[in-house]
């Protein structure tokens, strides 16, 4: 590199064109365009998921005059609501977007193990979505974002076009978890043994297991409705002889994993925050990262516990609740280790925090929610209602979104070198917490009165619920367009961000803020991640500095590869 | 909707409980609630204290050492709730083995999903399109699909069960309660989906549902206009035909005989009696201009339509125009006298 030495060249402004981002190679920069193209998903989901709340503010009592939005747009927005939010927003949010940005800086690592696998996973992202947009274009979807058959493979929407585009999304996720497989084993600096990796690899690493494992089968079972429909082969409707439960299990056995994609790296970001903010070590270390293990292997053997009132038999209902109860344990320890993590510590409320906490409360909520579902006799009456609905809104959002937006807060600086305002992002974590809870709360209570899913007419005894849920929808979203507005206004004004603003023991910020275009001259050894004594104040740069730098780089610290971790 | 109840007195978490499952499913959702209420209290009061009273009061303070991981901690932690949760799995287990197996010699209902409506086959060899039971009478519902997936869901009895084409699946309930009762499909199955609902009619004493059951199968001494009357609503017509002229699924049924009828791919004609015969037992041969062809198929479907109930159909339709209705007022002979008996 001409400009290694050069401290104002960094990834950001090294090459400018819209082909250096669209053709790079540069993990940060297939990393950033991942979050902006998610953030507009994101846009795109949350209209139609205002307009879902909007349609559902009073009931239309059969009559279609009544009705904001025809049954069969109401059908198709809540089928795309589901299909976006899930294939284009949540499932790559963390990782494709995160993860591509800091996995190789916290490995001390110049980029992934196969950067142009890396690029093509990006490329692969977009012609999914736009394979999405042409069904859109060609008669939309109405299938519920389940596809379940035999509807899937009758109705006259635009099927086709829609699971072809979920198949080359699944190829995206499935090429960038062998990505960071890969990286995850070859590319561990010196010093970094398995169990000093920062927890957030660790997530990822089990994450990428999943995606490369459960994806394929979602991917066979939505080519399997092609062929059914085109071919007219009986797999799954009765009509031609096949199976429409057959269909659930294939589903399932992807879409139940899947919810891990999303939830894991999410807890991996928790992990971070939890030891950074609280300038501590986090609590224990092994418990969690074995608890990530366990979630993702658990969590291939539950999915029966989507299909107890589908037909399936007596007895395979009982082995999958009995399963489903053991993910429950892992996720449990994970939960009390974070907070035990902030015992004692020095806690400091930035907005990366205020997240994080935030989480604790929704996804407490999201998981022992799950407790009712994963028991028989209550998962009777409650699933396909609006309880099951705002359970997986707690996971999915109020979980994997905020602990999303947590992400994007804490590593803000470091990806654009920019500090945020303090005041006015923290207030938006708050609104949005306050509109999370007034959305989903009231729609475990429709749930339990006995609203059914997917319904775009009601009962009016399930007006007062449907109108809180709008309103708080109202809130949720004027929270999270405050939050991005926050966002993007410290990109022309905002302070300079020092290397190290939080006082991290990890990798990534052992570098410029934003960082050179190769991340580092040399690839720095490596101690403990939660070592937080490495590094100390310093009010020059109001920010955190090793205490011992490196003689070649004063950004990194000298450490002894060799040496014990404190806490092993 | 076609089936639409009062509200329902229930409490703030449930509707009312018709059965004993209702009352024993509840009592299991309370003790989940108040053990998740417990641990959900722990882990945020102790996040909150701890943001509170280990806040950072200067940039740079330095950090109290204490210890980062104990595996006894660990150990209790993951022990405990490994024990709850196998408790709740056995009462959750144990609770659904029992909600899925009917007793022996229970009062068998067929019932039948189809786009967008149900239909409850009876022993006694009646067609309803509402599930009526008395109460304290076990009744197994055997349940099957002509189409896609549906699901019966009742939740005053807490009872769900989906609706497969291609194969029977089974619920059952003994009700200890009387009255009306919302039944929802559960299970997305298109357009209509969410007006898919039927009533249960739980009626107080066997003499009442006796009663009914008479009245199902006893036809007799109707005149075809309060027959077709009567059939509308429970051959399910009503999910997609109104009476006042608005649109629903299909075309409103007022005005209908005598109009002039376009159809898709061209055609015209005029709705007489020929073709109102033809529209309701051959809905596909041609399908009203701006229509989509949903109608269910009452030739062979679970619903049928008997040849003296047709006619009681199509008179019913003319009674509903004015050209019908002079055209039934001037017949000679029996029709007027007919209807005065
Ligand atoms: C699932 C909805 C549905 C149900 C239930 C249903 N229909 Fe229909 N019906 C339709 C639709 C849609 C059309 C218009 C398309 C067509 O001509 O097939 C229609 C058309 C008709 C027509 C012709 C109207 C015209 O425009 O010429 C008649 C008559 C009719 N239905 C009678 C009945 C009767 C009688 C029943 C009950 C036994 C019934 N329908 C039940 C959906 C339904
Ligand atoms: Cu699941
Ligand atoms: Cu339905």
């Amino acid at each position: 590199m001409t400009h290694a030495h050069d401290p104002s060249v960094n990834y950001l402004n090294c090459q400018k064109g819209l082909w250096s981002w669209l053709g790079t190679l540069d993990h940060k920069r297939i990393g950033l365009m991942y979050m902006w193209s998610i953030v507009g998903a994101m846009v795109v989901g949350g209209i139609l998921a205002m307009l879902i709340r909007a349609e559902l503010w009073a009931p239309n009592l059969g009559d279609p005059a009544k009705a904001l939005i025809s049954q069969d747009l109401y059908n198709q927005f809540f089928t795309l609501h589901g299909a976006i939010m899930i294939f284009l927003v949540i499932i790559p949010s963390i990782p494709a977007a995160l993860g591509n940005f800091v996995l190789p800086m916290m490995l001390g690592a110049k980029d992934v193990a196969f950067p142009r696998i890396n690029r093509l996973s990006y490329h692969l992202y977009l012609t999914g979505a736009a394979l999405l947009v042409v069904s859109i274009v060609t008669g939309g979807i109405d299938t519920g974002w389940t596809f379940y058959a035999p509807y899937s493979t009758t109705t006259e929407t635009s099927v086709v076009m829609a699971v072809f585009g979920a198949f080359v999304l699944g190829f995206s996720s499935i090429f960038t978890g062998l990505n960071f497989i890969v990286t995850i084993h070859k590319m561990r600096p010196e010093g970094m043994g398995w169990f000093r990796m920062p927890l957030f690899l660790w997530a990822l690493y089990a994450t990428s297991i999943i995606q490369i494992l459960a994806t394929p089968v979602l991917g066979l079972a939505l080519m399997l409705i092609a062929v059914e429909r085109i071919m007219e082969v009986g797999i799954f409707n009765p009509a031609l002889g096949g199976d429409p439960v057959l269909f659930q299990h294939l589903f399932w056995f992807y879409s139940h994993p899947a919810v891990y994609v999303m939830i894991l790296p999410a807890m991996g970001v928790l992990s971070e925050c939890f030891a950074t903010f609280s300038r501590k070590h986090i609590f224990g270390y092994r418990f969690i990262a074995y608890s990530s293990i366990a979630i993702a292997i658990f969590s291939f053997i539950v999915w029966g516990h989507h299909m107890f009132v589908s037909g399936q038999s007596q007895l395979a209902s009982v082995i999958f609740s009995a399963l489903t109860f053991s993910v429950a344990i892992p996720s449990a320890i994970k939960v009390f280790n974070w907070v035990t993590t902030m015992y004692k510590g020095s806690i400091s409320l930035d907005t990366p925090m205020i997240y994080a906490l935030s989480v604790i409360w929704l996804f407490g909520i999201g998981g022992l929610t799950g407790l009712f579902l994963a028991t028989l006799s209550t998962d009777i009456h409650l699933h396909d209602t609006y309880f099951v609905v705002a359970h997986f809104h707690f996971v999915m959002v109020g979980s994997a979104l905020f602990s999303f937006l947590a992400g994007i807060h804490y590593w803000w600086p470091k990806m654009f070198g920019v500090m945020y305002k303090e005041g006015p992002a923290r207030i938006a974590c708050v609104i949005s917490f306050i509109g999370f809870n007034l959305t989903f709360i009231p729609q475990f209570l429709a749930g339990t009165q006995g609203m059914p899913r997917r319904y775009w007419d009601y009962h009016p005894m399930y007006q007062p619920y449907n109108q809180l849920s709008t309103i708080g929808a109202v809130v949720l979203g004027f929270g999270l367009v405050w939050s991005l507005v926050t966002l993007l206004q410290s990109l022309t004004g905002g302070r300079k961000a020092p290397a190290n603003p939080w006082g991290s023991a990890t990798l990534e910020w052992m570098t410029a803020s934003p960082p050179k275009p190769h991340n580092f001259d040399f690839a720095p050894a490596v101690g403990d991640p939660y070592d937080m004594e490495i590094v100390r104040y310093d009010e020059n740069v109001d920010g955190y500095v090793p205490v011992n730098p490196h003689p070649a780089d004063p950004l990194i610290p000298l450490v002894d590869p060799n040496a014990e971790d404190a806490h092993a | 909707m076609a089936a639409l109840q009062g509200a329902q007195d229930g409490g703030t978490f449930f509707p009312p409980q018709a059965t004993e499952a209702a009352a024993e499913h509840d009592s299991v959702f309370f003790l989940i609630f108040w053990i998740s209420a417990f641990f959900f209290a722990l882990i945020n009061v102790a996040a909150v204290y701890f943001a509170i009273r280990y806040r950072r009061r200067a940039k740079g303070e330095p950090v109290e050492k204490s210890p980062s991981h104990n595996t006894k901690i660990e150990l209790v932690w993951t022990i405990i709730p490994t024990l709850i949760v196998c408790y709740l799995f056995w009462i959750g287990m144990t609770g659904y083995v029992d909600r899925r197996t009917a007793p022996a010699g229970a009062y068998t209902v067929y019932v039948t999903g189809q786009k967008w409506s149900w239909s409850f086959a009876y022993p006694e060899g009646f067609v309803s399109n509402e599930l009526h039971a008395p109460v304290g009478r076990a009744v197994k519902l055997v349940i099957g699909s002509t189409d896609v997936l549906h699901s019966v869901y009742i939740p005053a009895f807490r009872v769900k069960m989906d609706a497969v084409p291609g194969r029977y699946t089974e619920a059952w309930f003994e009700s200890n309660r009387p009255g009306t009762y919302n039944l929802f499909c559960a299970e997305y199955c298109g357009q209509q989906h969410s007006m898919m609902g039927a009533s249960v009619v739980i009626h107080a004493d066997r003499a009442g549902f006796d009663e009914w059951v008479k009245e199902q199968t006893d036809l007799g001494d109707l005149t075809p206009v309060e027959l077709g009357a009567l059939l509308y609503t429970r051959k399910g017509c009503n999910t997609c035909h109104t009476l006042d002229g608005a649109r629903l699924v299909g075309p409103s049924f007022k005005d209908l005989y005598g109009s002039p009828r376009e159809f898709e791919g061209g055609g015209t004609a005029i709705a007489d009696e020929a073709y109102l015969r033809e529209a309701i037992m051959e809905p596909t041969a041609r399908v009203t201009k701006d229509y989509s062809p949903t109608m269910p198929d009452f030739k062979n479907g679970p619903i049928k339509i008997e040849a003296s109930e047709l006619v009681g159909f199509i008179e019913f339709i003319k009674s509903l125009s004015a050209d019908g209705a002079a055209e039934q007022a001037q017949a000679p002979g029996e029709a007027p006298e007919q209807e005065q008996e």
